[in-house]
């Protein structure tokens, strides 16, 4: 079964299509690999999965179901996705971080918190507990208490998929998990996506460093100019001639032909 | 020695009306970016919400801890439902507009609270507001330095309300996600966070408070009246500003400084600088000075971070 | 002095002329009918904290018009009141007596209530010579009295302006003689709230105490709508007086009152006729007991003149009560609907014409009203200054002692 479907989803700005015609499938357990220039609408497809943005043409399957127009409750349905840039909740500590990732998934209101009930502390300890064995899970369990913005950066982008994480999702969209990382960190990236894969999470990840992409995707899928160029595994792709041209930026048959 | 203990007792209890109605501005300030000017007008309504309870809901001969209880409920209930409906209709259509036009209408609101006010307790304000922790009750605090039984009731419930509220905020689930919008309010949304709930858990929080505070000024001075909130409000946003504005820890801070900046300025200014009509001055410049140096408050520093 | 004070009335003074002459042709083909309505002004607080106040003026006038029109006092007039609300503000009354400036069939005020209005409201109602006639402007600058006390020469400041009051200069040193030489006082505190009222109350109040030997305490002042007095009176207390004056009014007085005698500073507070309020008792409690305050007139209950207005006023069943300015209002309004009169009697029916003949013979006013005899010297200031303290006694004022003081 299709964890998600997304069907000729379209995004316009006034004049510039930004996003056309769209259309992939996840499925269970799969890493999809999105890649493109820059400015290729890959974020903007990211924005349409999770609610950011609305389509303007399209329809968006979760596990079968349409889904839902807000951010918070595509969230609660089970998409989680990070950040390009980090977004992280820089005042809180790497745990509340992840403890905020959980809110979908307790309920304790304002009133339980005010009676201060048995339900409550239960329900906190449980949050923290598995707050922390998500932390520990991406390498961070020992910096649970720092402040989010006191850590280096590649720890920060690791938070961010803990925090994701903490929402159980069935679909984790990355955007961009490796920005910025050295190799070393790079390569823990990919194994922290393998063991996210073996959790049973689908993973839609944007990324520019090919050689992330084409080592750890099941199937990649190529957007140029808002458009899907074509769509296989990473073989495939890579020896498709119009990504080269798109990537190269010059289409020039002699390239085309040599390779 | 004895006037400087006592003149700091004084602005304590100032002080601890200011914080307590400052948390609410502070609150509402660090997640929507709003200045709610109309906040005064919600301690004002939790007074006079009650004083309804006592005079109209009430049977006579209700034991005094109870009417209490009762009293402050009635008062939440109508600060509250006050702030919800202004959150509503008043503040959330203007969510995304520019920034002016939410602050103007917000003195709108506050004037029409105001009027509405005075339109049910017509002619004949401040209204009297029963007494039922007897003023003339007095707890030496050591040498002749004294506090009469209201007022050090001010000060143990705006501690309370502060501790409360503060515990909640960083140890909740609701409180989590109230600092994780006011950091990054997409980014809350796409942790699950409906933020529109966030933002009324904020104006009703700030609603409670500002009515504790609302009774307490009543049972303190044994008046209420409709246009009691704004001097209060406009010393509380100036204690919200001085400690940091969205910042908790920092409008309780800046509660107590700006009251017992204030007594001091009665007592000890230089002549012809001197007194009560030159306090507020005094407040002013102590703000302005912590302004110079410290641009986003004694405290401030987590909001300016933001972004 | 001439120059801005010509600039200040000039831009007024056109719009009024020209409002008069617009609305001018209009009453005078009303009046073809043989009776006409000409309208008696109401300048006061109806709304907010002075409100009960400010509603007993307009109903001692309401009463006094309702009296003229059915006794047919004025031949072929119908004088009907216009109460405009000045909200206790400055600026408000400055709006509402250009108003009534603007409605020719206005031509007379009584009010305001508050001295600090009545100085935005003389200059506008004085340049289209409307009689206006306040039944409390205890300021003294409304008549230019205070140069009496540096010896200058009085000179009047707004033509049409009178009032049926005494002024602060006679209030505060009679509250002083009280004080000190009835009471024995020694080491008194002065508190005022800024306001023109409060302060001139205050300043002459401590003027009058010094000269009667007593030692005053460096004035204090508070702000209008402040609640928490408790640093003025640890800062106070420390000084050890044996007695307060307060100048201002009762909101901020009852509250004072209340944290000095919570504070253990349990001395007498005394305040003007602003004090002189019932909700003063009510909010203040027992810490108003002993508390003392000055009124101007005599307390219109001890009055044999009066029995009559307070019966009539009782029968109107009005919601606020007379006191302290009911009586004082209707005798003004009487004041002006006598003018009136005269007025008409001589054939002065519309338009600037009766305006000017009101002032006239309001300035010529002679009779006996309900609180003394109504008479005005060539300043615009009552003859008649009689003054009562009273003092709180079992959760009433009490009258203690009237009568005049020298001035």
């Amino acid at each position: 079964m299709s964890v998600l479907e997304a069907t000729s989803v379209t995004k316009r700005f006034g004049g510039l299509t930004a996003v056309k015609d769209v259309s992939l499938v996840v499925n269970e357990g799969e890493v999809v690999g999105l890649i493109g220039p820059n400015g290729a609408g890959k974020t903007t497809f990211f924005n349409c999965l999770t609610g950011m943005e609305t389509p303007t043409a399209g329809s968006v399957l979760y596990k079968g179901s349409q889904l839902p127009g807000r951010p918070d409750l595509i969230t609660k349905a089970g998409v989680a996705r990070t950040f390009q840039n980090i977004r992280l909740f820089n005042n809180m500590t790497a745990l509340e971080n992840v403890m905020v990732g959980r809110h979908t998934r307790t309920k304790a209101g304002v009133l339980a918190a005010v009676g201060r009930g048995p339900r409550y502390h239960r329900e906190e300890r449980e949050s923290e507990e598995k707050a922390r064995e998500l932390l520990t899970f991406v390498g961070l369990g020992r910096v649970g208490d720092e402040l989010a913005k006191s850590l280096p950066y590649g720890d920060q982008r690791r938070l961010e998929i803990a925090r994701a994480l903490a929402t159980e999702p069935g679909l984790l969209l990355l955007d961009e998990p490796t920005a910025g990382m050295n190799p070393n960190e790079t390569a823990a990236a990919r194994d922290l996506v393998r063991a996210v894969q073996g959790k049973g999470i689908a993973v839609v990840l944007i990324e520019h460093d090919m050689r992330f992409v084409f080592g750890l995707c099941d199937r990649v899928a190529v957007l140029v100019q808002g458009e899907k160029l074509l769509e296989g595994s990473p073989a495939e792709v890579q020896s498709d001639e119009r990504v080269i041209a798109a990537y190269l930026g010059k289409p020039t048959e002699d390239t085309a032909g040599e390779s | 020695m004895q006037t400087f203990l006592q003149q700091l007792v004084n602005g304590v209890v100032l002080g601890a009306t200011y914080g307590l109605v400052a948390l609410g501005y502070t609150m509402v300030y660090g997640i929507v970016q709003l200045i709610n000017f109309a906040h005064g007008e919600i301690y004002m309504l939790g007074g006079f919400g009650a004083l309804f309870t006592y005079t109209v809901l009430l049977p006579g001969g209700t034991p005094v801890v109870l009417a209490l209880v009762l009293m402050l409920l009635g008062g939440m209930v109508v600060s509250i439902t006050a702030a919800l409906l202004m959150e509503r209709f008043a503040y959330r259509p203007l969510r995304g507009a520019p920034r002016l036009a939410p602050l103007i209408t917000a003195l709108g609101v506050s004037i029409f609270l105001q009027e509405l006010v005075r339109n049910f307790y017509p002619a004949k304000s401040p209204r009297p507001f029963p007494q039922l922790v007897d003023p003339s009750h007095q707890f030496s605090l050591g040498a002749s330095v004294e506090i009469s039984a209201p007022r050090l009731l001010t000060v143990v419930v705006a501690v309370i309300g502060m501790v409360a509220l503060s515990t909640f905020v960083r140890r909740s689930r609701t409180g989590r996600a109230m600092q994780a919008t006011a950091q990054d309010p997409d980014t809350a949304r796409l942790m699950g966070i409906d933020t529109d709930r966030i933002i009324v858990t904020a104006f009703v929080l700030g609603a409670a408070l500002a009515a504790v505070s609302g009774l307490a000024s009543g049972l303190q001075f044994g008046t209420v009246d409709p246009r009691m909130g704004f001097l209060t409000g406009v010393k509380a946003f100036t204690a919200a500003v001085l400690g940091g504005i969205g910042n908790i820890s920092g409008a309780v801070l800046g509660g107590f400084t700006l009251g017992i900046v204030e007594v001091m300025a009665t007592q000890y200014a230089p002549d012809p600088f001197s007194g009560g009509a030159w306090k507020d001055a005094w407040a002013f410049v102590v703000l302005i000075l912590v302004l110079v140096f410290r641009p986003s408050g004694l405290l401030g520093e987590r909001v300016a971070a933001r972004a | 002095m001439q120059a801005p004070r010509l600039v200040r009335v000039a831009a007024p003074l056109i719009i009024g002329a020209l409002v008069l002459s617009a609305c001018g042709s209009k009453s005078e083909s009303g009046s073809g009918s043989g009776n006409i309505t000409l309208t008696l002004g109401v300048i006061a607080p109806l709304s907010g904290d002075l409100s009960a106040v400010g509603n007993g003026i307009k109903n001692g006038v309401e009463l006094a018009i309702k009296q003229a029109n059915e006794n047919k006092t004025i031949k072929g007039v119908t004088l009907k009141l216009d109460a405009e609300d000045d909200t206790a503000k400055a600026e408000v009354g400055a709006q509402v007596a250009a108003k009534l400036v603007a409605d020719s069939s206005v031509i007379g005020v009584v009010g305001p209530l508050n001295s600090s209005v009545a100085k935005s409201t003389a200059p506008v109602l004085s340049q289209a010579n409307i009689a206006s006639i306040s039944p409390s402007n205890s300021n003294v600058d409304l008549t230019n009295r205070g140069v009496l006390a540096t010896g200058g020469t009085q000179t009047r400041p707004y033509k049409s302006y009178f009032r049926v009051c005494a002024t602060d200069d006679i209030q505060g040193p009679f509250a002083a003689d009280y004080a000190v030489k009835d009471l024995g006082k020694k080491t008194i505190a002065i508190v005022h709230d800024k306001k023109a009222y409060g302060q001139g109350l205050a300043e002459a109040f401590a003027k009058q105490a010094k000269a009667d030997g007593a030692t005053v305490l460096p004035t204090e002042t508070i702000n209008p709508g402040d609640k928490d007095f408790s640093a003025i009176v640890t800062k106070l207390k420390a000084a050890k007086p044996d007695f307060l004056f307060y100048g201002g009014e009762y909101p901020e007085a009852s509250l004072l009152t209340k944290q000095m005698k919570a504070g253990g500073l349990n001395i007498p507070l005394m305040g003007g006729d602003g004090v002189d309020a019932a909700e003063y008792i009510k909010i203040a409690g027992a810490s108003a007991n002993g508390d003392l305050a000055t009124a101007l007139g005599a307390p219109t209950d001890s009055l044999a003149s009066a029995k009559q207005f307070l019966t009539d006023y009782k029968a109107a069943a009005y919601a606020d009560p007379a006191d302290p300015y009911g009586a004082a209002s209707y005798d003004a309004a009487n004041a002006i609907i006598k003018a009136l009169a005269k007025a008409v009697g001589d054939g002065k029916k519309s338009g600037q014409a009766v305006r000017d003949e009101v002032t006239k013979e309001v300035q010529d006013s002679d009779f006996e009203g309900v609180t003394g005899k109504i008479s005005f010297d060539q300043f615009g200031d009552t003859n008649t200054k009689i003054l009562t303290v009273y003092s709180v006694k079992d959760g009433k004022f009490v009258a203690a002692k009237s009568g005049t003081f020298g001035g």
